[in-house]
């Protein structure tokens, strides 16, 4: 599957939401949960479907002031796998 | 401090309309006096979110058995619990499915037991496939997260390469293809079930391939069929670790087939909370950690992954519930599987074999 084309706009897959309790976010799915937290949380907050993947990333280098190559290296691989895993659509 | 449950598994019924012979219930089934009413279910999902629990897998017997599963499936997903039901389909309408998904319904796993309606309904002792369908038109209607689940074992195995054809034509967001595994029903009915090893190594192929044409599309997950493995299953993630199941008439149990080990007694949630069963009850503590393990486990490597496997198998398989599960291959009584596998080898492939389907509770 290739990476996310900057213009696509990624967004949770049917049956998979955030649950947040006790100020902990867990990503739920069918028959799995992941832990979200940083930077990861942060990525998958912003995938609502509206927003590109080029925005997500200007947004991110601009809330944690880094460098934006690096992130979108770095969101583009996190997204993939979560794609593989038919989590988020993109 | 120990970890609640991850997931509840919720038996809501051992009523059911198919007769599946691998079902994976206990032989002696629960009658519907006997069950849950509403309101101990609802008090039971709070107890479990109180815990921590994530998930809750609704299933039976049939789940949609149940009249007030719209009222179970709000109150679980009301609790905060992300809400799985595991059905037959049968009998399940496009409005009841938007009733139930109004309730707070997150995915749904449909099950399949062949790719041909004559197979099937000799698996599941009922024409059911057109139904089946039918409905999943109604999942793709109305927007709903969907597994489709297809069991497999000797007698369709064959088919293997049709039957996924089948089911990624379904459009599922995933695929469970999960070989048998031999408690209850499907334990009476092993020989007639278990694969020969030319079926398994190729299917073994065909579904590397499927992950790979479906990568991106369809998550697909395998269950292995421990009889040929070499190391055992890390059976529920370990016994009182991960998982509580609940049967329709209240037990809670470390496992689907925990009832059978002799000696053990299991609390209900009618008399106890969730928390004290999961902490401090005989069931739950007996066979968790390492304290119970025998020689080769007990010094075994592998132990922290695998737990020593499944102590049903050990019972069932070798008569002792605190052996090594007999599938390992450092296990004393591997020979016992062995035996098995030979006299499958030896089997004709033609003959049907006399099933014994699964009946309703009482």
């Amino acid at each position: 599957m290739p990476q996310p084309a900057p213009e696509s706009q990624p967004r949770l897959s049917l049956g998979c939401r955030i649950t947040m309790r006790q100020d902990v976010a867990t990503l739920l799915y069918p028959e799995g949960a992941i832990r979200l937290q940083g930077t990861a949380l942060r990525i998958v907050q912003l995938c609502d479907g509206v927003c590109s993947f080029q925005g997500i990333v200007t947004q991110l280098a601009h809330e944690y002031s880094a460098d934006a190559d690096r992130i979108q290296t770095e969101a583009s691989a996190f997204l993939e796998r979560l794609q593989a895993k038919r989590i988020i659509d993109f | 401090m120990l970890a609640g449950p991850l997931a509840i598994i919720a038996e809501v019924t051992h009523r059911c309309p198919l007769r599946c012979v691998y079902c994976s219930n206990p032989l002696e089934l629960k009658s519907r006096e006997s069950e849950l009413s509403t309101a101990d279910w609802l008090r039971v999902f709070e107890e479990a979110a109180a815990l921590k629990a994530l998930h809750v897998h609704l299933t039976g017997g049939e789940p949609l058995a149940r009249l007030d599963l719209e009222q179970l499936l709000a109150g679980a997903h009301q609790a905060g619990l992300y809400t799985n039901l595991i059905t037959s389909g049968i009998p399940l309408t496009g409005e009841r499915l938007a009733r139930l998904v109004a309730a707070g319904l997150d995915h749904i796993q449909l099950s399949f037991q062949a790719d041909e309606s004559e197979l099937a309904q000799e698996i599941a002792g009922r024409d059911a496939l057109g139904a089946k369908l039918k409905l999943v038109k109604e999942i793709h209607a109305q927007n709903i997260a969907f597994t489709a689940n297809l069991v497999v074992h000797r007698r369709n195995l064959d088919r293997l390469d049709s039957m996924l054809s089948f089911i990624e034509a379904l459009q599922p967001q995933r695929i469970e293809i999960a070989h048998v595994q031999y408690y209850g029903w499907a334990f009476a009915n092993r020989a007639g079930l278990l694969p020969t090893r030319a079926q398994l190594e190729l299917a073994q192929q065909r579904v590397a391939e499927a992950v790979q044409r479906t990568h991106g599309r369809i998550r697909i997950d395998y269950v292995v069929p421990d009889y040929y493995a070499r190391f055992p299953k890390a059976c529920m993630g370990g016994w009182g670790q991960r998982m509580m199941l609940i049967t329709p008439d209240g037990k809670a149990l470390p496992c689907h087939a925990a009832e059978i080990l002799p000696g053990l007694e299991f609390a209900n949630v009618r008399d106890h909370a969730l928390s004290w069963i999961w902490q401090e009850s005989e069931g739950f503590r007996k066979y968790r950690g390492e304290d119970w393990m025998q020689e080769p486990c007990r010094t075994c490597e592998h132990r922290s992954q695998d737990f020593g496997g499944c102590r049903c198998q050990a019972f069932v398989v070798a008569g002792n519930a605190s052996a090594a599960d007999p599938v390992c291959h450092l296990s004393p009584e591997r020979a016992l599987v062995d035996t098995l596998l030979r006299q499958v080898g030896n089997n004709n492939p033609e003959l049907v074999p006399l099933w014994t389907y699964r009946i309703n509770p009482s």
